[in-house]
Parts: C-alpha cells; structure tokens; sequence
C-alpha cells in the first residue's frame, strides 16, 4: 500500500487546500481581487456541503434530504451563541473598544469554539436519535423519512427562537463585531481544511471501506461481519457533524436564518453528489465546483431563472450520465481511473 | 467426530409468511454436509435463517456449542459462521482485491489475512490476474470464485454456499466441486452446501438432508440415500 500522503486522493486535497491558502493571501490586494475572496467563500462553502454530504450518500448510498437540519442546527448553534444566551451587548460592546471597531481574535475564538461544540453537540444528539429509528430503513424509505426529519427540527426550532428572540422566529441578526470578509474566508478556511481531510480519511479508513460495502451490497456487508447498523449511524452523524460546520461558517457571516433548514438546501448537497459522481470522494468535490460555477454564472447572467437551469441541468446529467461526472471520466479515460478515487 | 453446527426445530420466513416450519440439521465438523431439495422449499431461507440476516421466528442454532440463535449477523461473521449468498451478492463497483480486503473485516479475518489471500489464490490463479478489475465486469465464473474467495479470506469455521453453481457451464459445476472437495480434505473446512446440481452434491457430498415445503423429509449419509429408490428416483432422474 502506498503511503497515505502520496495517494492520489490527499494530493489533491492538499492542492484544492493550497489554492484557497494563496487566494486568501492574495485577497486583500484590491477591489476585485477582494470579489474573488468572497467567491471563493462561498466555493469553500458549496464544497463543505457537499462533502459533508458525501459521508453519508456518495460512500454509505443513502440518500438523505435531512442534511440541512443540520447545517441549520449550526447556524443556531451560531445564532444562540452570539444572541440568544444575551450576549449581544457585551459582544458589540467588545467591538466597539477593540482595535477599529473590532471583537479581539480571542473573544471569536471563544464563541466559534462554543458554537461548534454546541452544534456538535446536538448534531450528534439528533443523529443517533433519530438513525436509531430511521436507519432501519432502506432506499426510498429511509429518503423520506428525512424529509420528515427536516420538518419537525425546522418547527421546533423556529419555536424556540419565535418565544425567545427579539427578531421573530425567521432570523437572529448578528451583534456588530467588526469583521470583514477576510476574516470570514479565514474561518471558512479552517472549517474546509476539517472537512476535506476528515472526508478523505474516512474514505480511506476500514470504516470507508465498511461503508463502501455498504452501498454496494448491505447483505453483504452484514454477512462479512460489518456492523452494518452502527456504521450507518456513525456515517449519518459524521455527516451531520461536518455539515453543520458549515452553517456555522455561514451564521458567523450572514447571520441565522431560518432558510437554512429548508429542504432545498439538502437538495444542493444531494445534487452536488449526484453531478459529480456517487461512491467517489473526488466526486463530490468536482460536482460542488460545477454547482457553484453553474449557480453563479446564471444568478450573473439570466437572475430568477437560476433554478429553472439548474434543474434542467440535473435532469440531463441523471439521464445521460447516471454515474455522474467521475463515472463518465473513468469510462472514458481509464488512465484518470487512479486519480478519481 | 464432534457437532459444528447443530439446528432445531428453526422456524422462520418473509413477514406473515412462514416459510421453515421446524426445521433440524446438524453439520459435523470437517465434512460436507449437503442440503437438497426443489425450489422455493425453503433452502435458502433456512442459510439465511442461520447466518443471521433473517431472524428465527423459534427454534434453537447452536455452533461451536454455543447458542447463537439472537445474536445478529455481523458477530455470527466473528465466529467463522460465514456465507457464500446465492446470486454471488459480491461489491460490484469494487475491486476484486476491495472485495477480499473487506471480507476480512471481522477480527478473526483479519489476523489470517495475508496467510488466506495467498491460500485463495493458489485455489483461483485468476483472481490474482484480475486483482485491480471491478467486480462487476468479472466472467459469472469468476464472480462466483470471486465469491467463494471471498467466504475463504473471510477465514470461516463453517462455510455455507448457496448454489455456487447456479448459472454455470457443466465444466465449471464440475470445477467448483473440485474446489470444495479440497477445502475439505485438505484445510478441513466444513460446509454446508445448497445445490441445484444434485449430481455434483452427491459426487462431494458426506451427508445429505433432503427438503420439502419448508421440513426435511429425508436424512442420511450420502452413500444411504443414493440406494433409497425414492430419493434417486425424485433428484437423480433414475
């Protein structure tokens, strides 16, 4: 076995990693190049989703539409942080004595840290809670049963923040902090260099490979002594750790909403895994740049239309390329075939 | 010679409906022990029934002298209680060396992996020619090798196979029963065979029980039931 740092899979990694590194060192030159700081965290985001995804539909084969539940669980997690425990006056109050407006590094640190244990915290929670009853469940019905799972969150959370928070149930706006948009690529950078490793080596891990068996035949899988249950679970709450990362990221910088459990959020994770192709980790990545390049070229060019496009889209790859963009290049360039893993 | 694996009384099936209906067998050790009979009699189930994919409804599955009746699949896998599914059921997508690799993922696999891969490929040259091939693009012959392959790296007490020569060619029904032969009389494997191909099941076979609509109705060794009119008449066309 090739030593894990020469694999095809972590140079590439490594390499996606080094370009938002350099993009983010290059970013505060000028007006343009700070756009393209923004763009890239968003790209940041868009592969963080996907990915997160990807523990659980592109290795495991279970296709989710709960992952927004907790991609919005991080962005509470953010939300009740910064708003709901009260702190939005000592917060802006940080701001206002620190150096030009600004929270000091230390005080972020203090509450990034604490929003991802609390989102962690209830991600795991949710997780096991709710694969305990729903992993059971196989295919189309273990699908809807997200759906399901989506719901009920969503409601229960708008409650709680509809009784508690001085903006309604839809929202809970920052406190001022002072932060510009390089520090919002910093904290998306650290959260995307977590993901993209920790994607890579469970792929790579025994209980990847367990999860690749899996996919291909939960039989047999079982019959060959994979816990089939508690990896899925474990699949299931990974994924939901690492997606609601990536609220987190977004609460930090838009501030909470509740837009981010719709359902239609999941849908981006699942279509970026469906594009780029199920059962690789390279797949993933690939389908999520695709997604953002098409999503932003299209909100630049013909605006409302977007989704009309983008779905158009995903109906032509589903039928002409089922196994997605890294099924289509291993077919036709057996060569790449290592590369793709 | 001591009992393997014993069965008794296994009831079992599909939802509502009962398929086994008290079925009892037993397997010693190191021999083959062949369960025959036509289809849709509850052969199948009964394998699934005791590797644990299927949950007995009653009745007892002791191996190795211990019951294992409620423990579910993965931890029967750990005690070398493996099966060889029909319809081969290999990881299509995978390698065929994914495919061994992740057979030895119980504890027990895994020690003796190295030292059963090489076993495996002395048994199937081949396999070791198509390493690195997706399984799915394997020959039926060499998927069902694969198959079996995989039961072995997998290092099994007692390895169940379920109609390993379904959709062969008569000269590769005849090879896999070389194969099984010699696991038998060279590693000391034990086996419990499901075959359509009573001939070749005879040809190996140590012991056979014969099934009808979900009980057994004839028992015996092999060399017994080939002078019972009946069964010959009934399986052998003779």
């Amino acid at each position: 076995m090739v030593s894990v740092f020469r694999r095809p899979g972590f140079i590439i990694s490594t390499i996606i990693v080094l370009f938002f590194l350099v993009l983010g060192y290059l970013g505060n030159i000028n007006a343009i190049s700070r756009m393209y700081v923004s763009n890239g965290t968003d790209l940041m985001y868009y592969i963080g989703i996907g990915l997160a995804m990807a523990i659980i539909m592109s290795y495991a084969g279970y296709v989710s539409f709960g992952q927004a539940v907790f991609v919005g669980i991080g962005s509470f997690s953010t939300g009740y942080v910064l708003v709901l425990m009260n702190r939005s006056n000592i917060i802006s109050y940080l701001a206002k004595i620190g150096s030009g407006g600004r929270i000091s590094n230390t005080m972020l640190a203090v509450y990034f840290t604490e929003s991802l244990l609390l989102a962690i915290t209830i991600s795991v929670f949710i997780a096991v809670v709710v694969g305990y009853a729903v992993l059971r469940l196989r295919g189309a019905f273990f699908a809807i049963s997200t759906i399901g799972l989506d719901y009920v969150v969503m409601y229960l959370v708008k409650y709680i923040t509809k009784t508690r928070s001085p903006f309604g149930g839809e929202e809970l706006l920052n406190p001022s902090m002072g932060l510009t948009d390089m520090t919002f690529y910093w904290m998306h950078f650290i959260l995307f260099i977590i993901t993209i490793y920790v994607a890579y080596f469970v792929k790579i891990s025994k209980f990847g490979y367990g999860l690749a068996a899996i996919r291909e035949d939960e039989d047999a899988a079982e019959i060959m002594g994979v816990n089939t249950f508690r990896y899925k679970i474990y699949a299931f709450a990974l994924s939901g750790i690492l997606a609601s990362f990536w609220g987190i990221a977004e609460a930090f910088r838009k501030s909470y909403s509740i837009g981010y459990f719709k359902l239609d959020k999941s849908i981006i994770m699942l279509v970026e895994n469906v594009v780029g192709g199920i059962g690789s980790f390279i797949g993933p990545i690939i389908g999520s740049i695709i997604y953002y390049l098409l999503e932003w070229s299209f909100l630049t060019t013909v605006g409302q239309w977007t989704l009309v496009i983008l779905g158009a889209t995903v109906v032509v790859v589903v039928a002409f390329f089922p196994e997605g963009i890294v099924g289509l290049l291993k077919k036709r360039f057996p060569r790449l075939r290592k590369w793709l893993e | 010679m001591s009992i393997l694996l014993g069965v008794e009384n296994l009831v079992s099936g599909y939802g509502e409906t009962e398929v086994l209906h008290g079925v009892s067998l037993k397997v010693e050790r190191g021999t083959i022990t062949t369960l025959l009979g036509s289809n849709g009699v509850g052969k199948t189930t009964t394998l699934w029934t005791i590797s644990g994919i299927l949950k007995a409804w009653s009745g007892k599955i002791k191996f190795n002298d211990e019951e294992v009746t409620m423990l579910p699949a993965h931890h029967r896998a750990e005690k070398g209680l493996i099966l060889v599914p029909e319809g081969r059921r290999l990881w299509p997508q995978l390698t065929v060396y994914e495919n061994l690799y992740l057979a030895s993922f119980t504890r027990r696999a895994r020690e003796k992996f190295e030292e059963n891969l090489e076993k495996v490929f002395n048994l199937f040259p081949r396999l070791k020619e198509r390493l690195n091939q997706q399984a799915g693009t394997l020959s039926g012959g060499e998927q069902q090798m694969l198959a079996i392959a995989r039961g072995l790296v997998s290092n099994p007490e007692i390895l169940m196979m379920d109609e390993p020569s379904l959709g062969l060619a008569p000269k590769l029904v005849q090879d896999i029963g070389r194969v099984i032969k010699r696991l038998r009389d060279e590693e000391g494997l034990t086996v419990l065979l499901v075959e359509q191909s009573v001939q070749m099941a005879v040809s190996i076979g140590d012991y056979g029980y014969v099934m009808e609509n979900g009980r057994i109705v004839l028992e015996g060794a092999i060399d017994e039931l080939m002078e019972n009119s009946k069964f010959k008449q009934a399986y052998l066309g003779m």
